[in-house]
């Protein structure tokens, strides 16, 4: 009877002990442990040693289903930075075991010192170059990575822009004079009160990346008439490409701070993907704390208060992604404490919103363990006989997209993903808009207004200055009907205009050619091969390989590396485009 | 004014022959004056408007109306016709105040009107009132003799064949030289094979002033064959028109309520505003510092503090900044 009291008052008193254990680590990684086996090895400079010692923590993860240990992988990189390229290549390996698929600051490392150690592993570059991007779309901060590639893409469309502005301008300067005089019925106040105003919107509309192309679209559709159609092509498809981005960043746009705490949103997503780096108590009446604390029990093997809490978490109105997620945990945990019926029809459930095999793989599993009839449990087809069953390892256990339990975490159910598709609607609409009412006034305004160069030399022919006349203009006619009409000095003026049009390699060409890469090619009528050298030259000056990722573990070699090979590609983009440029020069 | 000049004034006149068009043909009354050689002014007068002709020495030089003066209607077929832009007018218009110049001399010393196509324009203009007049049967007229009439530099004398060749023309084809003579700047839709001496898409008298005939050939020409209608002048059923504005204004009702739309978004939402880039890239650099804390954490086993890290350079002012978290 004794013992029944103390066993009694001995299971009390271990309850709420079990129930703290939930918000510690203490079932994750000893971090003092790995760092000191990780160290021990680095300090006999083994690479064998390191993966000896690093594999039981492996393990160890694996057996308690824990995705990540973050804090194991970040380590490993930054140990190593200044170890041997085989300890650093092999640390790094070992750091993507241990976080497989939610840290990109992996992939970039493991890409970065492969380019610096191993450039020849092509392959293996190639596969880290799809997981880095992979990891990138799916990271936590996927959103703001994404925003800030586009950010930098615009600065490149802008710059490529407005490049191409200035020398469609010098190349075509008679001619767009001639239209932007017609524009203003030939009076020297308005046309130049008309270009201060122009200069003073546009200093107030290129501030933003949106409002830019309130400014852009009047210069397109004044531009369009006068260049050539090649030219034409590559200024509209540079409004196409600037549209797009400057609307995809709206489809980003977070509208405004954190809506919940993100200390707690933070301590949240580590009790889900990487345990190790939990160094608070989870609130499970936090927003998304009971999904924090499902995955957490999960981890800890105590199945059933998992079901429980994602249960309760399943109840808000989440994101379909992390639904799936939580039912698979659930039926996983659920057939652990024999209840392998039920948990099978959360599997299920989960199989048929996402179609992952793997997770229809668990169902079967399940239901072989339970003996379940296949029929009575109505199993897909496609799972009666599953080719790659032999070789699946129970459970899997598919995680969300951390942006997904990110955005989740802080933002909880925010409509503002759904206001910012209407404003990108609104946007693009707006914009076409504007576009079809500029070329409508252009159209009633200078209506079919053609300017076009003479081809003997290089005058303008304008279709209401100069009515009837196409080609060849009337002085050329002239002067081929009867040269002695001309009066002294006449003929020697037009002689030197006619040098000048056909003169190829001006004092703008040159400056161009040495300037801009590509301008000299784009000054001289090459548009696209022009514009291929100098939008790949922005490009490569703009994007410095992994460095918007903006890394918790700097890479001290990275800036360095990325600067030189930047450097070299630049370099050989600049002399490719000079030399082209004399090429076609002196044809 | 060049009728003022041309007239030599005398101090009395005298009228030599009255009477009404529905009694005596134009042609009858041109032929007596042509006989007798007269001088003078043959006026034929409707209710709102007086034609006058002029004869010196029995030749028709010259004919005007009441209401609008040779050089006015000159410059508004100048301006209809399409042969000379808006724009270059409007420049001249500009230009004649300061050259003290009529318009129609300023375009001609600066070249936009050929001297050739300016007596072309006079003489098609002097014609038109002469087939105005004759198409105004029920009018009647008054001729009146003047000691002298000079002529008029560059408008050629009608002859008395073309009088009766446009008279002709006007008796078989009476509805065709009517609406013929009232849209001279209507656009003329005409295949080159069956009407060459007409170019499509221009205004009928932009036509003629393309070709070399005279006036009166190239009227008749024209009626003949517009009457059996080889040739078409662009107009629209009062049911296109009605649609047509319907579509118009339609369309530029659209375009208001979508520009007001626009303008609204503009001004009073934040649809076009700058976005925040603080707010778009705070999760980047709150979690990359979080990260940064907890590797330190793991690393050593102490939490360092926010302030540390900024202090030991391992995180900037500009991430803390970004990443909202304030230095304890």
């Amino acid at each position: 009877m004794r013992l029944k009291y103390v066993l009694t008052v001995l299971l009390l008193s271990l309850f709420p002990m079990l129930l703290s254990a939930s918000g510690k680590q203490s079932y994750a990684i000893d971090p003092k442990a790995f760092v000191k086996d990780i160290d021990e090895a680095l300090l006999a400079e083994s690479p064998e040693m390191l993966v000896k010692n690093a594999t039981k923590y492996l393990v160890s993860n694996r057996q308690r289903n824990i995705p990540n240990c973050f804090g194991c992988s970040l380590y490993l990189i930054k140990s190593t930075m200044e170890s041997d390229p085989a300890i650093q290549l092999t640390a790094v390996d070992l750091a993507e075991k241990f976080s497989p698929n939610d840290l990109v600051e992996v992939h970039s490392h493991y890409l970065m010192r492969l380019a610096s150690h191993a450039p020849f592993e092509i392959g293996r570059i190639f596969s880290e170059i799809g997981a880095l991007f992979k990891g990138a779309l799916r990271a936590s901060f996927g959103d703001a990575l994404i925003y800030t590639f586009l950010s930098d893409l615009l600065r490149c469309v802008t710059i490529s822009f407005w490049i191409f502005i200035i020398l469609m301008t010098f190349r075509h300067t008679s001619l767009l004079r001639h239209r932007y005089r017609h524009l203003f019925g030939f009076s020297k106040f308005y046309s130049i009160a008309f270009l201060v105003a122009l200069v003073i919107t546009g200093y107030v509309l290129i501030r933003s990346f949106q409002q830019a192309l309130f400014l852009y679209i009047p210069l397109i559709v004044f531009y369009s008439n006068v260049v050539t159609s090649r030219e034409r092509f590559i200024l509209n498809f540079l409004f196409f490409i600037y549209l797009l981005f400057a609307g995809s960043q709206i489809l980003l746009v977070n509208n405004s701070e954190f809506k919940n705490d993100p200390d707690v949103a933070y301590t949240n997503f580590n009790a889900i993907y990487s345990p190790d780096l939990l160094d608070s108590e989870i609130d499970e009446k936090s927003p998304g704390g009971n999904i924090a604390k499902g995955f957490s029990y999960f981890y800890q093997g105590n199945y059933s208060r998992a079901v429980f809490y994602l249960k309760k978490g399943l109840s808000d109105e989440i994101n379909p992604e992390i639904a799936v997620a939580m039912r698979n945990v659930i039926g996983v945990s659920l057939a652990s404490y024999g209840k392998q019926k039920e948990g099978a029809e959360y599997i299920k459930a989960a199989y048929e919103a996402s179609n992952d095999i793997s997770i229809g793989y668990n169902m079967v599993r399940v239901l072989q363990e339970a003996q379940i009839d296949p029929d009575e449990a109505a199993i897909p087809p496609e799972l009666r006989h599953p080719v790659g069953f032999a070789e699946f390892v129970y459970p899997f256990i598919k995680l969300p997209s951390p942006s997904a339990v990110w955005q989740h975490l802080c933002y909880g159910t925010d409509l503002s993903y759904r206001e910012n598709r209407a404003k990108f609607l609104i946007f693009v609409l707006g914009i076409l808009f504007y576009a079809l009412f500029i070329h409508a006034i252009t159209l009633s305004y200078l209506n079919k207004l053609k300017i076009s160069r003479c081809e003997e030399c290089g005058a303008v022919i304008c279709s209401k200055c100069n009515p009837g006349i196409t080609d060849v203009c009337a002085v050329c006619k002239l002067m081929k009907a009867d040269s002695s009409l001309f009066k002294r000095g006449e003929r020697e003026i037009y002689e030197a205009q006619r040098y000048t049009y056909f003169r190829r390699r001006t004092i703008f060409f040159y400056i161009f050619t040495f300037l801009i890469p590509g301008g000299g090619l784009i000054y001289v009528n090459r548009t696209f091969e022009g514009f291929t050298y100098l939008a790949a030259s922005l490009f490569f000056a703009y994007f410095k390989l992994a460095s918007p990722l903006e890394l918790a573990v700097k890479h001290p070699v990275q800036v360095g590396f990325v600067a030189a090979t930047t450097a070299v590609l630049l370099a050989l983009i600049y002399l490719t485009a000079a030399l082209r440029s004399f090429l076609v020069e002196r044809r | 004014m060049v009728r003022e000049a041309i007239i030599e004034k005398i101090p009395s006149s005298y009228v030599l022959m009255a009477g009404s068009l529905e009694d005596r043909s134009l042609l009858d009354i041109v032929t007596e004056i042509e006989i007798s050689k007269y001088n003078g002014i043959l006026k034929i007068t409707n209710n709102s408007t007086e034609y006058r002709l002029f004869f010196r020495e029995g030749a028709l030089i010259y004919a005007d109306n009441s209401k609008d003066s040779l050089e006015h209607c000159a410059l508004d077929m100048i301006k209809n016709s399409g042969i000379i832009s808006m724009e270059t007018i409007i420049k001249s218009e500009r230009k004649k105040n300061t050259v003290m110049k009529t318009l129609l001399e300023t375009l001609i010393d600066d070249g936009k009107i050929s001297i050739m196509v300016y007596s072309k324009i006079m003489n098609a203009v002097v014609r038109r009132h002469i087939i105005k007049a004759i198409l105004n049967k029920n009018s009647n007229f008054i001729f009146e003799s003047r000691i002298n009439v000079n002529e008029v530099q560059g408008i050629k004398p009608v002859s008395m064949n073309d009088i009766k060749s446009i008279e002709q023309t006007i008796a078989r084809y009476p509805e065709e030289t009517r609406i013929l003579t009232d849209s001279l700047y209507s656009e003329v839709i005409s295949s080159e094979a069956a009407t060459p001496y007409l170019s499509p898409r221009k205004s009928f008298i932009h036509s003629f002033l393309m070709t070399e005939y005279d006036f009166f050939r190239f009227f008749s020409m024209a009626a003949a064959d517009f009457a059996e209608k080889k040739w078409s002048l662009k107009s629209k059923s009062r049911v296109e028109t009605v649609l047509e504005n319907i579509a118009i204004y339609s369309f530029r009702t659209f375009t208001v309520i979508v520009l007001v739309i626009f303008f609204y978004l503009i001004a009073m939402t934040q649809t076009f505003d700058i976005p925040n880039d603080n707010y778009c890239r705070q999760s980047m650099f709150f979690l990359r510092l979080k990260t940064i804390q907890s590797v330190t954490l793991f690393e050593s086993g102490q939490k360092k503090s926010v302030k540390e890290l900024l202090e030991s350079g391992v995180v900037r002012q500009k991430d803390l900044d970004f990443s909202k978290i304030k230095v304890e």
